[in-house]
């Protein structure tokens, strides 16, 4: 069995979320399908407070060796100085998470590019949603010389071929795998820019990661490919021992 | 067990060489260990009835484990209702769907009324797409006029599936059918309101690939008679499929 590690994982309270979110939840999700590591964040960081939401996610990561803490940031709330995004890195977490959707801002928000700058010498992967057409076309304007990963999320039939095109030109941009669930649609990528561009994620808990999971396995992909997308290109992407 | 999967596609797609005849749609099944399925024309459903509806009727030739639903336009009516004479007759034809003028638009009584009251005499359900609250109004308005007939609420509501499963709840001749919003919720929600017996597994393949929309039930808490059910049993109970061998 190849290791797999999810790189998209929420936990916590979500009004538009009608199951147990809890990270007691994550845990048993992750026992059932054989996952060996979740990238999570809380989701209090999402809606509300990214600082509650960085300090809930790192309690959470403490407490269980095998949940990898994500930071958050609203650029809405972003307003300069040294603050806690500049600590990022040396407080253990291992990507930097953004919401434009939910948030209600997009790539051309000056705040972000100006806390990405503040960000930028730690060098951690982010990790953006890209909710609608045209979303990743903003952020690669505005990451094309990123010095870390970039992971486009929440990659759709709809943007998947606008995101393909960007990872030909973006040798840095990967493609996280939670709504690439499509028929065709792992393999399409996997041929067109090589499985290693592509990172598994589940959405879970409010997603079901059996659906993400059997994605990868019925994708038509050979078994070294999936492994790849499973777990080993989530452990380079992520620098994880 | 046995796996009916109650919305399936035949024709182009956004992933080339996908879906794109009957035989890569049963490769695909054979695969993912579907036994059979609900065929649609993607052509039927996007451009023209007429002509996508001969491809359906072509793709049935070819593959005996489907059945296929017609798709009908509620704004092109009398191509529509010329569909329905030719083809609705054959055992293997075993529902109806209506889009309205744009895919994903809701379809309200006053525009369907015309096909349905060509359509009553053949008793088969009625697909409806219901991607959203609104289509589901209108579904729920669509079923309460028409309570001799069954309707399939497809993508049962999208992310607000609560109000198809309200509406379930409220009008026993509507059933539900999976596919739509990946929130591990809604089908315990569905069983706990309306049922066992009114809930259909459906993908919406290729759009979303079977395998993945299967993953939605394997993380249900579901007995094995609910599971049962729903994966094959209501489907080959609803469109008689012995009868359509």
């Amino acid at each position: 069995m190849p290791e797999i590690i999810d790189v998209n994982t929420l936990f916590g309270p979500l009004p538009t979320a009608s199951c147990d979110l809890s990270v007691d939840e994550l845990c048993s999700m992750m026992d059932a399908h054989g996952v060996q590591s979740c990238c999570t964040l809380s989701t209090i960081g999402m809606l509300l407070d990214y600082s509650m939401g960085n300090g809930a996610s790192r309690a959470a990561c403490s407490e269980n060796s095998r949940l990898l803490p994500v930071a958050t940031l609203n650029p809405q709330s972003y307003f300069g100085g040294d603050g806690p995004w500049t600590r990022f890195g040396a407080d253990g977490f291992k990507l930097v998470r953004f919401f434009p959707g939910p948030q209600g801002w997009n790539p051309e928000y000056a705040a972000f590019g100006a806390a990405l700058d503040a960000m930028r010498d730690q060098k951690l992967p982010i990790m953006v949603d890209v909710p609608a057409a045209g979303v990743a076309s903003g952020f690669a304007r505005l990451l094309e010389n990123y010095p870390a990963a970039v992971i486009l999320a929440g990659v759709d039939v709809d943007t998947l071929a606008e995101c393909v095109a960007l990872l030909r030109t973006h040798a840095h941009f990967v493609i996280e795998s939670s709504r690439l669930l499509a028929s065709g649609a792992i393999k399409l990528v996997a041929d067109s820019v090589g499985a290693a561009r592509v990172l598994y994620g589940s959405g879970a808990t409010a997603r079901p990661m059996a659906a993400s999971l059997r994605a990868v396995r019925y994708s038509g992909c050979s078994d070294a490919d999936q492994a790849m997308i499973l777990g080993q290109n989530a452990r380079r992407v992520l620098g994880l021992n | 067990m046995t796996i009916f999967d109650s919305q399936s596609y035949v024709g182009p797609t956004v992933v080339p060489g996908v879906a794109a005849n009957a035989a890569s749609v049963v490769a695909a099944m054979e695969q993912r260990n579907i036994d059979g399925a609900l065929l649609f024309s993607a052509y039927a459903r996007d451009v023209d009835p007429i002509v996508g509806n001969r491809i359906l009727k072509a793709s049935l030739d070819q593959a005996p484990s489907l059945v296929g639903c017609l798709v009908t336009h509620a704004n092109r009516v009398e191509s529509s209702v010329a569909v329905l004479r030719e083809m609705m007759s054959s055992k293997r034809i075993v529902a109806m769907a209506i889009v309205g003028a744009q895919a994903g638009q809701a379809v309200s009584l006053l525009m369907a009324e015309e096909i349905l009251g060509a359509y009553r005499r053949y008793g088969k359900p009625v697909c409806l797409y219901t991607p959203d609250a609104e289509a589901v109004e209108h579904g729920l308005t669509i079923a309460r006029e028409h309570a001799m007939l069954k309707f399939i609420f497809l993508g049962m509501g999208g992310a607000d599936w609560r109000s198809a499963v309200a509406a379930a709840h409220s009008c026993t001749n509507i059933l539900l059918e999976t596919s739509g919003a990946m929130d591990r919720a809604k089908i315990p929600a569905a069983l706990d309101a309306v049922g066992t017996h009114r809930v259909l597994f459906g993908s919406a393949s290729p759009e979303m690939d079977a395998a993945a929309a299967l993953g939605l039930l394997q993380d249900c808490e579901l007995s094995d008679d609910a599971r049962r059910r729903v994966l094959g049993e209501n489907a080959r109970r609803l469109f008689a499929l012995e009868q359509s061998a």
